[in-house]
């Protein structure tokens, strides 16, 4: 439920007048957000994150990073801090003031804020850029009518109580007389901010906009060529510049000869730096070809040695190593199984770049990166001026974007050439350069009880660490199954680059763990569906019942279908499950017909996004399970194109329904959601089939 | 460098450059229209398509020599004002997650339904198969087609 006790911290929001007119609401995100607030803590993506508090009570002098702006025309304008890369949060965020401010949701102008310490954490990531905004500007949006109507009870010289407001307007409850916000900006901005016990949050129960579903506020961009993306960005005399980088994952330049480059119409310039050998030229094209001239001699520092195979086989015996021989008494029933799942990489559509000009004063950067605080910091470590990122809008992220790499080659470039310059990244570049979901082994081994419930679980995953083997055990904390459960982490260094993969290892944990639920359940005689509901918490069987009856459970599918289930709590924070069914034809090809999903991700604030996510997770996990796969042979990584790292297309899509149960939690994650339960439920989908256990991804691999 | 006239929208461009350059570069980064999109560069996704003389074609490999002389239209172009039936279903079912592959799905579109149309589900599946769409809007797509179809605006 939703507490007010978060407003005895007024030290969070400020209230000033703007010139020209107008107010400003600026709010500090830290400040209302302590250990009462409901949005889940227990959250990790990337690096601890934001400038370091040094300050021993932090919320005492404000430093906000949300903003509001009352204008006297009547717009509203808000800034915000995260990332746009198609999770809608800028929709979402609008929705929530509109609601909590009492305004139409239409006049709420979206401003993207680059950049900045003040604003704290900016990383889009870990599923959170609604949820942790949410109950702020609740708070923001309440106050700021509150002021609204003190200012009107001033002009009128009656009670607040008798006061109310609706769209854009304070009412008097007694005479029905009525004055807009734009009238009482002026009186508003000379009154003081009121005290936490004048303010009140409205009740979820008369939200008439969130819960309801909104258009995108920037949807219209997207339809006719306007939206500016990163590689969009154009900077008067810019130029554009390619970088041809190590085909080995660690190798350097010996030598080069870029003769031919400097024959090829638009080249400029042919630098070296760090990365590679940067070809920099009038438009992109020339930059490319002339990169593709270049002759030029690696290392590989050692990394002929890297074979995605071997690295299997080392994590297999690393988790073997730690493995002790089960001691079975007779009458016992132990399961165990193990399971890979490869290298992926990212493959957003759009490939990373970054844009870089210098003035005389700065170094503006454009980055489409989901963490603007890195992006800056590791451009002004190269830049050494005063620096300032822009962040346009993102072609998708799915993590990749909590990596900079993109970010200080071209400032260097930038820099070293005197010039303004794009720095292109061919898709080649994209895939072969990448920072991949880690390959990861499991191993799961259960002692199931008479009535096929396990008191022994034990889930061991070896793989590469992220950012700390903590990395390796997302998923397994958080989980739904009430039995008693342990994780053995067995992280390896390599020196492959891994990075964050939407939902990060949850969808490599869920994958292990609910194929493993489904030959636990087969053990048991039990139906997948029925099992699980006995051995899940209440929220997570509150779903899978849903789930159940929405895709007819048990129901007859036609000859040559099958049908199998799964479900996760992605970081404890939202459940889903997901029924999956499939056909094969004689052929043995394999197609996803239908996917039902249900989610309880707490408070919906925008379902239709809500489900756009959710089908946009189940395609990712899709293309992962069907066909996903980065190898590594000979320190090179293979795949280059879509071609042979192929995405899910229109042909392979499934139907999709999703339903959201309705909750009275604040909002939780939704982004990274969808994807974890989609690959084991499919997989338990073509053995109930097939009655063959697929344990490796993708599912290509395997000949059915 | 040569000297090459192309119709873009409705407007005369003559540039100089390399006759080997794909479409897509001489629209993006010499004429400055930014709304076809690079994503694979070997005419595997789609995001890079345009229409010639009402065609689509995928702008990322086929040379700029081969446009002299046809009328070329780019998202910028396909409709004025955004007001296409397409677009308009676009907004209206909600297609875009990023956004950064729609311009060349509603390209593809738009080519679809002006040789057929009252496309069936299979002739819409097969004419938009090649357009990749790494956030999985397309039933959202699909569901937008037949919106039009059905003589939504």
């Amino acid at each position: 439920m939703i507490t007010q006790n978060k407003l005895s911290r007024r030290e969070f929001l400020r209230v000033s007048a703007i010139a020209g007119g107008g107010l400003l609401i600026s709010v500090s995100l830290v400040g209302c957000m302590d250990e009462e607030s409901s949005t889940p803590t227990e959250i990790v993506t990337g690096e601890p994150i934001g400038p370091p508090t040094e300050k021993p009570v932090p919320f005492r002098e404000i430093e906000p990073n949300l903003y509001i702006k009352l204008d006297t025309t009547g717009t509203v304008t808000l800034t915000i801090h995260r990332s746009e890369m198609g999770q809608g949060v800028r929709t979402a965020l609008a929705m929530i003031l509109a609601e909590e401010l009492d305004i139409d949701f239409s006049s709420v102008v979206i401003e993207q804020a680059g950049a900045d310490r003040s604003y704290g954490d900016q990383v889009t990531g870990g599923s959170r850029s609604v949820s942790s905004s949410y109950m702020p500007l609740r708070i923001a949006g309440a106050t700021a009518r509150q002021l609204l109507i003190n200012a009107a009870t001033n002009v009128w010289g009656v009670d607040a109580e008798t006061c109310h407001t609706q769209n854009g307007c304070v009412i008097h409850s007694d005479s029905n007389q009525q004055i807009a916000y734009t009238a009482l900006i002026e009186t508003a901005s000379g009154l003081p901010v009121p005290p936490p016990n004048e303010v009140n949050l409205k009740d979820p129960a008369d939200f008439t906009i969130i819960g309801t579903n909104q258009k995108r506020v920037d949807e219209t961009q997207f339809v006719d060529g306007s939206a500016i993306f990163g590689s969009d960005v154009r900077i008067p005399g810019m130029l554009y510049a390619t970088i041809a980088r190590s085909p080995h994952v660690r190798g350097e330049v010996v030598n080069y000869d870029a003769t031919s480059t400097g024959e090829v119409e638009g080249v400029e310039a042919v630098v070296e730096i760090p990365q590679g050998i940067a070809v920099v030229a009038s438009n992109s094209w020339s930059a490319i070809k002339g990169r593709n001239a270049l002759d030029i001699t690696w290392n590989d520092r050692g990394s002929v040695e890297f074979n995605s195979l071997d690295i299997q086989h080392m994590l297999s015996e690393e988790i073997d190593s730690e493995l002790s021989p089960i001691e079975s008494e007779s009458g016992e029933i132990w399961l165990e199984a193990r399971y890979v799942v490869p290298y992926l990489a990212h493959a957003t559509m759009e490939p990373m770049n970054c844009s870089v000009q210098f003035t005389s004063e700065e170094c503006e950067v454009w980055a489409t990166t989901q963490d603007p605080s890195d992006a800056s910091s590791s451009a002004r470590g190269v830049s050494n001026v005063r620096t300032r990122v822009h962040i346009p809008l993102i072609g998708c992220g799915l993590g990749r974007r909590l990596e900079v790499d993109y970010v200080p080659e071209a400032v260097r470039l930038s820099k070293i050439i005197e010039a303004p310059v794009q720095v292109v990244w061919t898709r080649e570049d994209d895939i072969q350069h990448d920072f991949y979901r880690p390959m990861s082994v499991h191993h799961l081994r259960a002692r199931l009880k008479v009535d096929g419930i396990p008191d022994i679980f034990s889930h061991h995953i070896a793989g590469q660490a992220i950012g700390s083997s903590f990395d390796l055990e997302q998923g397994t904390r958080g989980s739904p199954y009430t039995f008693p459960r342990t994780a053995h982490v067995h992280a390896i260094n390599l020196p492959i680059p891994t990075g964050y993969w939407r939902a990060v290892y949850n969808s490599q944990n869920a994958f292990a763990n609910e194929c493993f639920i489904d030959e636990i359940a087969e053990a048991a005689k039990q139906d997948p569906l029925t099992y699980r509901l006995m051995a899940v918490n209440d929220r997570m069987a509150d779903v899978l019942t849903l789930a159940g009856e929405q895709a007819g459970w048990g129901d007859p599918l036609p000859d040559g279908w099958g049908r199998g289930i799964a479900c996760h709590s992605t970081w404890g924070e939202s459940d889903v499950a997901q029924v999956a069914e499939v056909s094969m034809d004689d052929q043995g090809n394999v197609k996803v017909e239908r996917v039902v999903c249900v989610i309880d991700c707490g408070l919906a604030i925008n379902p239709q996004m809500i489900s756009a996510q959710m089908e946009s997770g189940i395609a990712v996990g899709l293309s992962a399970a069907l066909s996903g796969e980065i190898t590594i042979v000979d320190g090179k990584v293979v795949q280059s194109n879509f071609h042979n790292y192929p995405l899910l297309r229109m042909e392979e899509m499934p139907v999709v329904e999703v339903y959201i149960l309705p909750s009275d939690r604040n909002p939780a994650g939704v982004g990274e959601m969808g994807v974890p339960p989609i690959a084991p439920a499919v997989v338990n989908a073509l053995h109930n089939l097939t009655g063959v256990r697929i344990r490796k991804l993708p599912i290509s691999d395997v000949s059915m | 460098m040569p000297t090459i006239a192309l119709t873009v929208n409705e407007i005369e461009y003559v540039v100089e450059i390399p006759t080997d350059m794909p479409l897509l570069w001489v629209l993006r980064d010499v004429i400055g229209l930014t709304g076809t999109k690079y994503s694979c560069g070997i005419g595997e996704c789609g995001a890079c398509t345009v229409l010639a003389e009402g065609e689509p074609q995928r702008s990322c490999i086929k040379p700029i020599s081969d446009f002299e002389g046809v009328a070329i239209t780019t998202i910028e172009g396909l409709s004025p004002d955004g007001g296409h039936p397409l677009q308009k279903a676009w907004i209206e079912i909600g297609v875009s997650e990023c956004g950064f592959c729609q311009p060349g799905q509603l390209m593809t579109a738009a080519a679809l339904l002006e040789r057929n149309p009252n496309p069936n589900t299979e002739e819409i599946i097969r004419a938009m198969n090649g357009n990749l769409c790494r956030c999985g809007s397309y039933n959202r797509i699909q569901q937008a087609i037949q919106h039009v179809i059905q003589g939504g605006d």
